[in-house]
């Protein structure tokens, strides 16, 4: 059992920077620090709370529709890959850190910075520490304006299984 | 996800049923991905454009895999808290309001006319869905987690309990061990579908 959390828990992200917002009708209270598992369905970027003894899915922590999140900054460091998703509404960041093993987790962490819809600007530097606090969000980026015929308006909710 | 027996029981409309024997599980029936296609055309006919989706999820909905004879189903409605806007016209068919979770995702549950179902109605966006799709899929496609978790169940059914939920929260670690795996194995995100 504990070897399935340990391996569980290291693919899961973590939110490092707390966020606070209202968007879509959702609110966002801060979570800093979390383990937490990333499920990208059609219609939104769902989080849940990895379970700290059991390492399994546990609480839901958050959900954002897919439409008010645009990739803000990709740092594909050497160990880490953190991705900075810059939300609709919101003057925060959140921030996920992809562990680096297994390397399923890197590559989701990759697949998670192709989100539809956006266009961000990317690094490949080297990742600087991890700031804990919320992050200021820079000037508006054209990107994160609503597309036209917003999916999630339209019903249902699915992730893309096994 | 895990809830006390005490959270469980308040849930209940008119209270908790007892167990009045050991809880049944039996091997996988063929029939039952007919027997929601049956609730599915029903549900669908007396909501019409009320329902958003209708899925079967749980055991039931997993080829191979014991289950204790119950269509597990998930209904998606507009606002799963306007009770107003499907109750009424599924109890005139015959389904009865047995849950109410105002403050579980708006989870309401009904038991169905004639076959023992359980009719679980969700609102758009519920996290809840998307986590009860993931299990069931995860299951569909990995025989050695499917084998794993009908052993456990037929195990656990063989205890004394008092009530459904004891015998749910006894199955918890082996389901919080495959939903972890499960997670942990989601593809690209970049290839989605819809229901």
């Amino acid at each position: 059992m504990a070897a399935t959390a340990r391996r569980s828990l290291a693919v899961s992200a973590n939110i490092g920077a707390a966020f606070a917002a209202a968007t879509g009708g959702t609110a966002f209270v801060g979570y800093a620090n979390r383990e937490a598992y990333v499920v990208l369905t059609d219609r939104q970027l769902i989080l849940f709370e990895a379970n700290p003894s059991t390492g399994s899915p546990g609480k839901h922590l958050t959900s954002i529709p897919r439409s008010a999140v645009a990739v803000h900054t990709i740092k594909d460091g050497r160990f880490l890959v953190k991705v900075q998703l810059a939300i609709r509404g919101s003057n925060e960041i959140l921030q996920l850190t992809f562990a680096p093993l297994p390397p399923s987790a890197r590559v989701r962490g990759r697949a998670l910075a192709a989100l539809e819809g956006s266009t961000p600007p990317r690094t490949t530097q080297p990742a600087p520490p991890p700031r804990l606090a919320p992050q200021s969000r820079p000037a508006p980026q054209p990107w994160l304006a609503q597309r036209p015929g917003d999916p999630y308006q339209r019903p249902g909710d699915y992730y893309r299984g096994p | 996800m895990s809830r006390s027996l005490e959270e469980w029981a308040g849930a209940y409309v008119g209270g908790p049923p007892l167990l009045t024997g050991p809880v049944r599980v039996v091997d996988y029936d063929p029939q039952w991905p007919l027997l929601f296609g049956r609730e599915e055309q029903r549900i669908r006919a007396v909501l019409g454009d009320t329902v958003i989706s209708v899925a079967h999820v749980g055991s039931t909905s997993v080829p191979g895999l014991a289950a204790k004879p119950v269509i597990d189903i998930d209904l998606i409605v507009p606002s799963s808290a306007d009770e107003d806007s499907y109750a009424p016209q599924l109890a005139a068919s015959g389904y009865r309001l047995v849950i109410r979770e105002p403050d579980w995702h708006e989870h309401r549950c009904l038991k169905g006319p004639d076959t023992d179902i359980n009719l679980h109605v969700f609102s758009p966006g519920s996290p809840e869905v998307v986590r009860h799709q993931i299990f069931r899929d995860w299951l569909r496609a990995h025989p050695e987690d499917r084998e794993l978790y009908g052993r456990m169940k037929k195990d656990v059914a063989t205890r004394g309990w008092r009530f459904i939920q004891e015998y749910n929260n006894a199955k918890e670690p082996v389901i919080h061990e495959i939903y972890a795996r499960a997670f942990a194995a989601l593809g690209s995100p970049s290839s989605p579908r819809h229901p």
